[in-house]
């Protein structure tokens, strides 16, 4: 059995490999294996689930066009504009 | 072009250019950048205009464009410089050489409740400097999976990336952002 074992390094690799591409049959059973015997892999995995809830929520939420002045658009507006006739 | 057709692109100039910026500099995070991408959507849309089918909002067909422009900057982008992986390995400083957790990092339980933790600006303030400590490589990926929730395969193939840099920038990135939560949030008080 002691190929099925993994250390924690690549435990979290593939706890966000399956997140982002998804796993092997073979990486599923390694990852379930560690992760029901270590407390804190365990944890990365929450944790790992939540960071994507937030990074969803945080960089999905809509334009702020507070980065740009109404002044700077309107400038670049003009341009575009002057340009098209 | 057709009369109603300027009248009509000059319309969409004024309402659009100021959105259209914000999310283009967001995108590439360089404002002169942003601007090139927004005026050459516009004279796309000027070629364009009359067959664009009304089926889809002016707006939803503007930001189309504007993607194609951003996704194609990308491109030329990730030709010039191609070693996404470089920047740094957080787990290097992460894990022991064996592959364990050093002490410092092992992950703690996130105390409070966390909820609501975007509803806490003091929170978001420091999730914000977090992300803005990742490489920008490794925040374009995060930005095209979490904002656009584009699949892994469009992903790869807007930053030419194949699957493997695609998921260890991901997963070093989200190392970095826990280590950093941790930090400065879940244990600032410790």
């Amino acid at each position: 059995m002691k190929f099925m074992m993994i250390s924690c390094k690549r435990a979290t690799e593939l706890v966000d490999k399956r997140r982002a591409v998804g796993l092997s049959m073979l990486e599923r059973l390694k990852l379930g294996m560690h992760t029901a015997m270590c407390d804190a892999c365990r944890l990365y995995e929450e944790q790992s689930t939540k960071i994507d809830a937030l990074l969803g929520k945080e960089l999905g939420k809509p334009s702020d066009p507070g980065n740009v002045t109404d002044e700077h658009a309107a400038q670049l507006a003009e341009r575009i504009l002057s340009k098209k006739k | 072009m057709a009369l109603d057709f300027d009248q009509e692109l000059t319309q969409w100039v004024r309402t659009y250019t100021k959105e259209m910026l914000s999310w283009a500099s967001r995108r590439t995070s360089n404002v002169a950048v942003a601007e090139d991408l927004v005026q050459e959507t516009f004279l796309v849309a000027a070629e364009k205009i009359s067959s664009f089918r009304r089926d889809s909002h002016p707006r939803t067909w503007l930001f189309g464009i504007l993607n194609n422009k951003i996704a194609e900057h990308y491109r030329n982008e990730s030709r010039m410089q191609t070693s996404s992986l470089e920047p740094e390995d957080p787990a290097l400083g992460i894990f022991s050489n064996a592959g364990d957790w050093k002490p410092q990092s092992v992950p703690l339980p996130w105390q409070p409740n966390d909820e609501h933790l975007l509803d806490n600006a003091l929170f978001v303030r420091v999730f914000e400097e977090c992300l803005a400590e990742l490489p920008q490589e490794w925040h374009r990926c995060l930005t095209s999976k979490f904002i656009e929730n584009r699949s892994a395969e469009d992903i790869c193939q807007e930053l030419g990336l194949s699957t493997t840099n695609y998921w260890q920038i991901i997963h070093r990135a989200k190392l970095k952002m826990r280590t950093c939560l941790q930090h400065h949030w879940f244990e600032k008080d410790k």
